[in-house]
């Protein structure tokens, strides 16, 4: 895997600890993407983002057109959530009495509020996003929230799935047991419901594990605790069996800059930097230089998009 | 879809709401059992059992709704006999 290689991929993800230069990452490889005449879209996936600020245009939900061939959309959890649950309260006004929609109202508020809720939210639209996308780009990059989050987020599709699982079986279980006891056959909706959501998070899991379309980069700084993070969240991807694609060493002092100050601090870089080598191998695909200023607008893109 | 849905729900209530046939009344009871534990395991958090996926249970619910009643009921009677078997354990 090398740079080049990346940007063959159908879904590239930068994810990394917190600052350390995703949103800049992604949004400098997508800007370079769309100048390769590639249709790009990107996303975020990042509950605090940033997009619009570092294009300098509201992008929002809805999503914006940045130039001929580079789209981009931030996912909204509570609009997304506001929409699921809109949806079925119309659903169930149509089949329970108003007495019952009113006592379910609490279970519906308890779960639109649970700690879950955000990253289910948050996942499906992501789906919907990557299937949605097919044939009408042919990238899609995603600037993740820091990488807790982005781990719970990618283990989701796995976790519930397991949960489907068991309720698929003993619902199984308990209508097999109805029909023998009542000799009355049925199509069971709640079945078919829990098969659907099911087949989701199998399709989810068969693209975020297929490392022939999707890529997963971590962008690390050349400090301690990045390399630590970035190291022990390359293991627990690989153990679920998502494979990384490589890390992006961001940050990096340039040799022109000068000084006593700068000469020490690019001494300890440079024994990061060899440990990120040594670490990570073949897996650097890039090093990139600390610019002289913050990153915003399309210029300064531009510049970390030719260190790509 | 939802004609067909409260279809279902009405059939299955007819079913249970049935003079229970005196051949299967231990399968109905079996049946009854095992569709808890499905609740239990969709929507334990009403019970106070936390659920990560309470999210995901909340489109089961235009098809549930009737369940769910009979079977808070039922566990609330389950649950004063779990509570006094833990005292015994004092946890
Ligand atoms: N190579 C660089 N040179 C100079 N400034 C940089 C560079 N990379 C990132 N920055 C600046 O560092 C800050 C953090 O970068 P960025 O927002 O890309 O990080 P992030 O990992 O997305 O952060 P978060 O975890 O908050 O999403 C920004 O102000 C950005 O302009
Ligand atoms: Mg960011």
């Amino acid at each position: 895997m090398n740079m080049a290689a990346l940007f063959d991929k159908k879904y590239v993800f930068f994810g990394g600890k917190g600052g350390t230069g995703k949103t800049t990452c992604a949004a400098a490889f997508s800007l370079k993407a769309s100048e390769m005449k590639k249709k790009v879209l990107l996303v975020s996936t990042d509950p605090a983002h940033s997009l619009s600020d570092i294009y300098d245009t509201s992008i929002g939900p809805k999503g914006a057109q940045l130039s001929d061939s580079l789209f981009a959309v931030e996912i909204d959890p509570e609009v997304e959530a506001k929409k699921y649950v809109e949806g079925i309260k119309r659903q169930l006004s149509g089949v329970v009495s108003n007495v019952v929609v009113e006592a379910l109202q609490k279970q519906i508020d308890a779960a639109y509020m649970s700690p879950g809720s955000e990253e289910a939210a948050i996942f499906d639209k992501f789906l919907e996003i990557m299937e949605s996308s097919e044939g009408k780009f042919d990238v899609v990059v995603f600037d993740t929230a820091p990488t807790g989050h982005t781990l719970r987020l990618l283990s989701l599709p796995k976790l519930l799935g397991l949960w489907i699982n068991s309720l698929i079986e003993k619902r199984k279980n308990a209508v097999k047991l109805l029909e023998k006891a009542s000799g009355v056959k049925n199509d069971d909706p709640v079945l078919r419901i829990l098969q659907n959501r099911k087949n989701m998070f199998e399709r989810a899991w068969d693209i975020l594990s297929d490392f022939r379309q999707t890529a997963f980069v971590f962008v690390l700084t050349p400090e301690r605790l990045p390399i630590f993070e970035t190291e022990r969240a390359m293991q627990y991807l690989e153990h679920s069996g998502i494979k990384v694609a490589g890390v992006v060493v961001n940050g990096v002092i340039p040799q022109a800059a000068e000084g006593a100050f700068m000469n020490k601090r690019r001494e300890v870089q440079n024994r990061y930097i060899r440990e990120i080598h040594g670490k990570f191998k073949e897996k650097v695909l890039a090093e990139i230089d600390l610019l002289d200023e913050d990153i915003w607008g399309m210029d300064n893109l531009r510049r970390i998009a030719e260190m790509l | 879809m939802f004609e067909k849905a409260s279809a279902f729900l009405k059939d299955f209530f007819a079913t249970l709401l049935r003079p229970i046939d005196r051949t299967h009344p231990m399968v109905m009871k079996e049946a009854y059992a095992a569709n808890d534990a499905f609740m239990l395991l969709l929507f334990g958090d009403l019970l106070g059992i936390p659920n990560p996926a309470s999210y995901y249970t909340l489109e089961l619910l235009p098809y549930l709704a009737d369940e769910i009643e009979g079977w808070q009921q039922r566990m609330a009677i389950k649950g004063t006999v779990l509570e006094e078997k833990a005292a015994q354990f004092d946890f």
